[in-house]
């Protein structure tokens, strides 16, 4: 048991007194803070990041109008009640997606309260063809790396690690790149984006992911490069030739990654 | 008057409710739980946000390293008559932790305050959830607006 210091000189003081007293319990590697810093957030803030209409139009873009609050939503800094009052000022019309969003994170938490075995079980069966078995257990070094053969998924991958940040729609690109084009377990995805995510919350996380691999939904979310470059396009590289294992046709891929479900 | 602990942890870093539990008295208390971490295990980035946040909330807060059962079991060996409260996470498994700690420990667990009232249902789809609670979510959020 240690007493730690409540100030600190600088936040280099802070980050190397956790990498020395935190070296046990930490993931390896990735040592440096986050971009994000931890606060308390005034009202004025929380309007600011709050822009439900600009939300509902730009959401599934990378440099979308999203409010990046979740990391504070998260560590309890501000709840989502607060953030839809915040969204209803504008009227209840701009506001409705931004709350059905909202309302996705009190769903998952309906979700764990009443099925927390779905943290970290299959909620359900596959739905690719493929049993649980014919899935492997660990994430490949070069997921782990971002050193994958395409080139806009290591950017995400730069991103979560170097920021414990990313858009909701590059980790579905990521949850289904791990899933369905290397036929690795949900759980180890989960897992390693709950190590680096600064909202990391087990609820979302882990039955998003599930949702991707079809243990917790009808089907398998998929992706391609098309489809990454309309949302991303401007802000990460999606040249064919350095995203080759994305770049086809969602036949084409629904064929190659699901061969029996074709059948 | 016995001292007071209100234990806080990764999911409830709000000024408002520290402000509420400082008025009625309480010290804080927040504890890196290396039990916990061990089993979720995550990076540098994310203790110091948490760590960052601890500092920039406007009350004093005892912030410490080790076994949260040891520490707690601890602190109410030192201070007779300690009155200690917690309250449940979100996380199951964290709840579970801290259930297990507040029992041991003789910590009171406080129910979390909610947006709205859990659906009698368990509903497994999304949309019949937002169906079945969307109105009392919008209501509930009217009414915070004159709060802000």
């Amino acid at each position: 048991m240690k007493q730690l210091p409540s100030k600190f000189e600088s936040r280099e003081a802070l980050t190397a007194l956790i990498a020395e007293t935190f070296d046990a319990v930490l993931i390896e590697g990735h040592r440096q803070p986050s971009p994000i810093h931890g606060r308390v957030l005034s009202e004025a803030e929380l309007a600011e990041c709050v822009q439900p209409a600009a939300y509902a139009r730009t959401r599934n873009f990378y440099d979308g109008a999203v409010s990046r609050l979740s990391p504070f939503v998260r560590q309890g800094v501000v709840d989502r009640k607060t953030l839809a009052s915040i969204a209803l000022s504008g009227g209840d019309k701009p506001a409705e997606k931004f709350i059905q969003e909202l309302i996705w994170g009190e769903f998952w938490q309906h979700m764990a309260e009443g099925r927390p075995s779905g943290l970290w079980q299959d909620a359900e069966p596959y739905k690719t063809g493929f049993l649980a078995d014919d899935y492997a257990s660990e994430l490949p070094q070069d997921i782990a790396t971002g050193t994958t053969p395409n080139a806009c998924l290591n950017h995400f991958i730069r991103d979560l690690q170097a920021t414990g940040y990313v858009h909701n729609h590059a980790r579905m690109y990521l949850a289904a790149y791990v899933v369905h084009f290397r036929r690795i377990q949900w759980q180890a995805g989960a897992a390693w984006f709950l190590a680096h995510l600064l909202d990391g919350d087990a609820a979302a996380n882990n039955y998003s992911w599930q949702w991707v691999a079809s243990t917790f939904g009808s089907k398998p979310y998929i992706f391609n490069l098309e489809n990454v470059a309309k949302y991303c396009g401007n802000q990460v590289d999606c040249r064919p030739e350095t995203n080759l294992e994305l770049d086809a046709s969602y036949d084409v891929l629904s064929a190659r990654l699901f061969p029996a479900r074709a059948l | 008057m016995s001292p007071q602990l209100f234990w806080l942890h990764e999911e409830v870093l709000s000024e408002a409710l520290i402000q509420t539990q400082a008025a009625e008295g309480c010290a804080f208390l927040f504890v890196f739980d290396t039990v916990w971490l061990s089993q979720r295990p995550v990076s540098l980035k994310r203790i110091q946000f948490i760590f960052e946040t601890l500092l920039a909330l406007p009350v004093e807060i005892e912030i410490v390293y080790g076994d949260a059962a040891q520490v707690l079991k601890q602190k109410a060996l030192q201070h007779k008559g300690l009155s200690c409260k917690v309250v449940r996470p979100k996380d199951p498994e964290l709840a579970v932790r801290v259930d297990g700690i507040a029992s041991e420990a003789g910590v009171a667990v406080l129910e979390r305050s909610r947006w709205f009232a859990p659906p009698a249902n368990a509903f497994s789809r999304f949309f019949k959830f937002y169906n079945a609670v969307r109105g009392e979510a919008l209501t509930a959020a009217r009414g915070r607006v004159g709060d802000l």
